[in-house]
């Protein structure tokens, strides 16, 4: 069971108008490069309404649109996770572990899969737990 | 019997009300000082949400709070921050510790944190809390 040592909220915002196909970088945090990624959330409306920026989070129903990408250097080490499966409460509260990862955020993205409950400028959030 | 690898290894536990009533968004609450906590090395944080694990309508210390639920409180979030002023969990999710989305389960933590310099913040404009409105919080410690 994860252990939280450090944590980091990144929000990814889906900055365009919403389409099958489109996929949205995460911007660089300093606070993550290099460090050992442990665990990553994901949250929907129902879990946090707003990013701390003021962006309208994805709703549950745009949730299972999304897939998301995360890169170790240039390899797509978490390649297409559902949102939907990072989300700990829809998973029995469990927070999705990883072992010791160094996230290339600035490759890493999430991927529409369709648009069906998603609006232009809606925000995916993620919690990084970290050491 | 040995203990199952997931147990929460704690010694004691405080349960801490933070008062968010009359607050505007955007404002840091933090929390009070608390000599306890404060260095101590905490294993847990557990938000007790209103209504589920908690009576909403709560007396404490002789001041009465109403306690945020999961239906009000998806625009919080909790930074905890250490005695050197850096901030080791930024923007913590608040209902991803509550019973409701972590299906019972406590958040595990290995940090030690500085209580007062820690804060709640209300991120969503339209949210107005109530004057006796509250968060409650459990940390456990060793």
């Amino acid at each position: 069971m994860l252990v939280i040592s450090r944590s980091y909220l990144v929000e990814v915002n889906l900055a365009t108008a919403v389409a099958t196909g489109n996929r949205y970088f995460f911007l660089d945090v300093p606070q993550l490069r290099k460090v050992y990624v442990q665990g990553v959330e994901a949250f929907d409306i129902t879990g946090l309404a707003v990013s701390p920026n003021g962006k309208t989070i994805v709703s549950a129903a745009g949730s299972l649109s999304i897939l998301v990408t995360l890169c170790v250097g240039d390899k797509e080490d978490i390649f297409q996770i559902p949102y939907y499966t990072l989300i700990s409460k829809n998973n029995g509260g469990i927070i999705r572990e990883f072992y010791n990862k160094q996230i290339n955020l600035t490759k890493s993205y999430v991927q529409l899969v369709g648009t069906a409950g998603l609006a232009a400028n809606e925000s995916c959030i993620f919690n990084f737990y970290y050491k | 019997m040995p203990f199952s690898k997931n147990y929460l290894n704690t010694r004691e536990s405080k349960t801490i009300v933070i008062k968010i009533g009359g607050t505007v968004p955007f404002q840091k609450i933090y929390l009070p000082v608390d000599a306890e906590l404060s260095g101590k090395l905490i294993t847990g944080i557990e938000w007790d949400e209103g209504g589920v694990q908690v009576v909403a309508a709560a007396t404490v210390g002789g001041v009465a709070y109403t306690l945020l639920n999961a239906g009000t409180t998806p625009n919080f979030t909790l930074t905890l921050v250490d005695h050197d002023n850096l901030m080791i969990c930024e923007h913590l999710v608040l209902s991803t510790l509550g019973r409701t989305a972590a299906n019972g389960k406590v958040r595990r933590f290995n940090l030690r944190m500085q209580s007062d310099r820690s804060y709640v913040t209300n991120i969503i404009t339209s949210f107005s809390p109530v004057a006796t409105a509250a968060v409650a919080l459990t940390f456990y410690y060793k």
